[in-house]
């Protein structure tokens, strides 16, 4: 039995009951928390165990749940970071997304570990949680906002410029069913459709603000890893001056850059919209997270010919990939308001940018007409068009209504076979990198519990060093003893090393900790010993994320899903138009085959279900679909 | 003309440890051709055997705040410092 309280955690659970207005606390002990950490681990056991299968995710059955993990909030680069979990509307599975910002920090000073919100009140209301407390307050007149105007009447409310606000804007009261959950201007738990949940409950926000962060066990342990990251900050310069996205120009060379809905392969603009010209035309600056070195976050404003707001932020990588080559739009200021757009209506970037260039794509084709449009001339390349489809969707007005709805309800509606290129898997949209270059990347969107994510991926081409017959190297399998594996290959040792970075990718999603620092697998586990005082190991860790991923997995076939539901769509299996990968196409068997050996190593059968006897092995046969 | 080349770490054990090199050449391409002639054990680990960066690496160049990415056809110019870094991307 482990110590009632570890390092790390306060110990005690916020619940709120929205339809009651009722709120109370609840313990948790040593054995709960290193059995799931925190983050993706809390939401996976919290949602197996309380939301009843078959939910509406809209409806106040569904519980959104806000987790830190044990190393949110401490003083190292990395650990500004908590998970959001929730039914997904978007997917009808589970979901779960990480932020970063300064909300978590302060959450965990507050003197909780999580925060569940079930019901719906039955007006627009805000929570307020402060230092062991919490108060519902009303919401009416923020009701509409955008989420800087939101935050700012917050924080002018309650008198405190440091408070910190999870909130949404209009698409998230609207119920785009990926609207994000905003937590300042800039910062987005961004996949799944966070913010619909959040709309669906009348709640408007949650702002935080605490004072006693729970003490770490072994402050040398911390500070000696945050010596390590000074004296190695090479490994994440690149983050420091650009951000993400300035590869573009290598990645359209290489296949890796979607453009005009993943069908094309050239894009001459691209030179023009990457984090290199971003930083010589509009950047105004970096900014970053609680306590990280990195400051990743690009920030940028301008005037003409569009008025760009640098309190929204900037866009990442994955937003100019999405507004921009994916739509076929090389226009950066036009891409960078569309980001402040998204951050202001609480949007997606990435759903609502793959919603808008699959429109394009059925427009070009006459799946859609102007008349559909509104008189919207809604080609590739269409800067003007794509804001205005920004516009709609979070009103869900006129064609908003319906790509509110992501692309997969797109073709489902349209019809005539153009689901074989709504690029999504679980009704999720890709994210901004090509399966058809990086196989495992595509089994890792096949096979995802939250729908296609690169996140939880690892990226071959990441991973190798593109020679004449590159192997892909993963330096965390190496020391467990997996062997590097062929990059064109997805055969077993290919899907032994894929498993290996889902895991450490969900244990950075539990702990919670940035995937973009670069610390080792095993120095994931020496951070959660200094912190938490546990004597663990990255064997440990590894069955962990095992367990949580398994739990989504128990989730997502109670809803209804099997091994049908872990597919590509059919444009995949056909090479690019044109470009690096005019020639190549990933081979349908091929995937089945890497898809059932990851099966098979998690203890699956066939159809993608848990065995009996894994979930006894991994202490988790009680959570089992009844 | 002083150009210098910021060997990062996983490529130091193939310049006996040396961190700071000064390199020779117009462009960073020249530079990075000069310091493979001083380090022969450094072929194939930045190049591709031809005038292409390996995939893992962005190439830098700094000089008093300012940087450039990506350029191999960059003119370089005094005090000019050029590094590689690993290539990183993310959502």
């Amino acid at each position: 039995m482990e110590k009632l309280q570890p390092g790390g955690y306060n110990g005690r659970i916020l619940r709120v009951n929205l339809t009651g207005g009722k709120v109370t606390t609840e313990k948790i002990n040593g054995s709960f928390c290193r059995k799931y950490i925190g983050g993706a681990g809390f939401i996976a056991y919290y949602l197996l165990s309380e939301v009843k299968p078959g939910t509406d995710a809209l409806s106040p059955a569904n519980k959104l749940i806000f987790a830190s993990g044990p190393l949110t909030g401490i003083s190292l680069g990395g650990c500004a970071r908590h998970t959001v979990g929730a039914k997904s509307p978007l997917t009808g599975g589970i979901a779960k997304s990480e932020v970063g910002e300064y909300w978590g920090a302060q959450f965990k000073r507050t003197g909780f570990d999580a925060l569940i919100i079930e019901g719906r009140s039955d007006r627009p209301v805000y929570l307020w949680i402060h230092n062991g407390k919490a108060e519902i307050k009303d919401a009416a007149r923020l009701w509409g906002t955008n989420t800087k105007e939101t935050q700012d009447s917050i924080r002018a409310e309650l008198a405190d410029a440091r408070i910190r606000v999870a909130m949404i804007g209009p698409g998230g009261e609207n119920m785009v069913k990926y609207a994000c959950l905003m937590h300042g201007p800039f910062d987005a738990a961004g996949r799944g459709g966070m913010g619909a949940v959040m709309g669906s409950k009348n709640l408007k926000a949650v702002a935080v603000r605490g004072n006693n962060m729970p003490p770490v066990a072994n402050k040398d342990g911390v500070k000696n890893m945050a010596d390590w990251l000074k004296a190695n900050s090479e490994l994440y310069q690149t983050f420091s001056d650009f951000g993400t996205g300035s590869p573009m120009a290598r990645f359209e060379q290489l296949g890796n850059l979607p453009i005009r809905n993943f069908r094309d392969g050239i894009f001459p603009g691209v030179e023009k919209i990457s984090a290199v010209a971003l930083k010589e035309t509009i950047s105004v600056g970096m900014d970053g997270c609680f306590a990280c070195p990195v400051r990743c976050k690009k920030m940028v404003a301008c005037e003409q010919p569009y008025h760009v707001d640098r309190a929204y932020g900037g866009p990442e990588y994955e937003t100019i990939g999405a507004l921009g080559s994916a739509c076929g739009i090389d226009d950066l200021p036009a891409i960078a308001k569309g980001s402040e757009l998204c951050n202001a209506y609480s949007l997606d970037t990435i759903s609502t940018g793959l919603s808008i260039a699959f429109a394009m794509e059925c427009f070009e084709r006459g799946f859609l007409t102007s008349d559909d449009t509104g008189g919207i001339d809604l080609k590739f390349g269409n800067a003007e068009g794509m804001l205005k489809m920004i516009d709609l969707i979070a009103r869900r007005e006129g064609i908003g209504d319906l790509l509110a709805e992501g692309s997969a309800r797109i073709a489902a509606k349209i019809g005539h076979g153009t689901d074989a290129f709504a690029v999504q898997v679980k009704k999720q949209e890709f994210p901004m990198h090509e399966p058809r270059l990086s196989k495992s990347l595509g089994l890792g969107y096949m096979v995802n519990p939250h729908g296609a994510d690169h996140m939880d991926s690892l990226i071959d081409i990441f991973h190798c060093e593109m020679t004449e017959k590159p192997d892909v190297v993963v330096a965390d399998a190496l020391p467990l003893g997996f062997e590097p594996a062929p990059y064109l290959d997805i055969g077993p040792r290919k899907v032994a090393l894929f498993k290996v970075q889902q895991t450490k990718r969900f244990i950075a999603d539990s702990l919670v900790l940035c995937h973009f620092l670069p610390y080792s697998y095993t120095q994931y586990a020496e951070i959660t010993a200094a912190v938490t005082g546990w004597d663990t190991s990255v064997m440990e860790q590894y069955r962990t994320a095992e367990r949580i991923l398994t739990m989504c997995r128990l989730f997502n076939v109670r809803e209804g899903f099997s091994a049908e539901d872990d597919k590509l769509p059919q444009r995949f299996f056909q090479p690019t138009r044109d470009g690096a990968l005019s020639k190549t196409a990933l081979d349908p068997e091929e995937m089945e085959k890497a898809k059932h050996y990851y099966y098979h190593l998690m203890g699956w059968d066939d159809r993608g279900n848990p065995l009996a006897q894994k979930l006894e092995e991994l202490g988790i046969d009680h959570l089992a679909v009844k | 003309m002083s150009i210098k080349f910021k060997i990062p770490k996983p490529l130091q054990e193939k310049t006996d440890g040396a961190v700071l090199i000064e390199v020779q050449g117009g462009s960073v391409l020249d530079c990075i051709a000069d310091l493979i002639r001083r380090y022969p054990d450094l072929e194939g680990r930045i190049l591709d055997g031809g005038d292409r960066l390996l995939l893992k690496w962005m190439v830098y160049v700094y000089n008093q705040g300012a940087v450039v990415a990506n350029e191999l056809s960059y003119r370089v110019k005094e005090g000019d410092i050029i590094t590689l870094l690993p290539m990183v991307t993310g959502g």
